[in-house]
């Protein structure tokens, strides 16, 4: 592991095995829940009846900023967070 | 599937749920066969049970519904918080429950919305119902 890295792991309760993947130093929250949705197959967005579907990254029980840099959010290179989705019916 | 079986399932699930719902301050108690009622905690520190009746569980969608702890009763709007998707004292009119469904079947045929039995179906509910009570765009106290 190269050592300006950070180990992120992201848990979503509706998957079974959690996205674990090295990031670089600048690469943001966003692109980890970029990934993320990629790796558990989900889709955000709006749809035709109204419905719109959120995600987020919450570290603990704090809601992270997208624009954070991982790096920053780690401790001793090592960030664990997880997914949650928010729908609001159309 | 057998009750047996959900009732497993259904243990199993929440057994993690108190572990890691430890950060929101959430409560279980349960299981009681395919009962298990959860508090939660909004974001004005307001508490509110959650009763959810685990049929088929977790292939099917639960019945959830606020509850007033000491009678146990959905029906009292009190207990329920005055809050996007919620709908004292009928339902939730959301892809989380087996009561949003029956208003809206359509959500079964989409992908994004469909009830998924994946994972910890009663952890990524709960997951959820925080979020919505933390956000004060939505929530807005204790419905009266």
């Amino acid at each position: 592991m190269n050592t300006a890295e950070t180990d992120v792991v992201i848990t979503f309760a509706g998957a079974g095995e959690p996205l674990k993947r090295a990031y670089s130093e600048s690469a943001t929250v966003a692109q980890a829940l970029s990934d993320a949705l990629t790796y558990f197959g989900l889709t955000a967005g709006g749809d035709g009846a109204g419905n719109q579907i959120v995600f987020y990254l919450y570290r603990g029980a704090d809601r992270v900023d997208p624009s954070n840099l991982l790096s920053a959010l780690a401790h001793a290179g090592h960030l664990q967070l997880k997914l949650v989705r928010e729908v609001v019916a159309g | 599937m057998s009750d047996l079986q959900s009732e497993l399932n259904l243990r199993a699930d929440a057994e993690a749920v108190v572990g890691l719902g430890a950060e929101h301050g959430w409560i279980v108690e349960g299981p009681n066969g395919l009962v298990v009622d959860v508090r939660l905690i909004a974001i004005d520190g307001e508490q509110y049970w959650l009763r959810f009746i685990c049929d088929g569980y977790p292939d099917r969608p639960f019945s959830l519904k606020p509850m007033d702890y000491v009678t146990k009763s959905t029906a009292v709007v009190s207990a329920w918080p005055s809050c996007q998707g919620f709908r004292p004292p009928t339902d939730l009119c959301m892809p989380v429950c087996a009561e949003g469904f029956a208003l809206h079947p359509e959500w079964q045929n989409d992908a994004r919305l469909r009830w998924r039995s994946e994972g910890n179906p009663l952890l990524r509910v709960l997951e959820e119902l925080q979020v919505r009570l933390n956000d004060r765009t939505k929530y807005r106290g204790r419905a009266q």
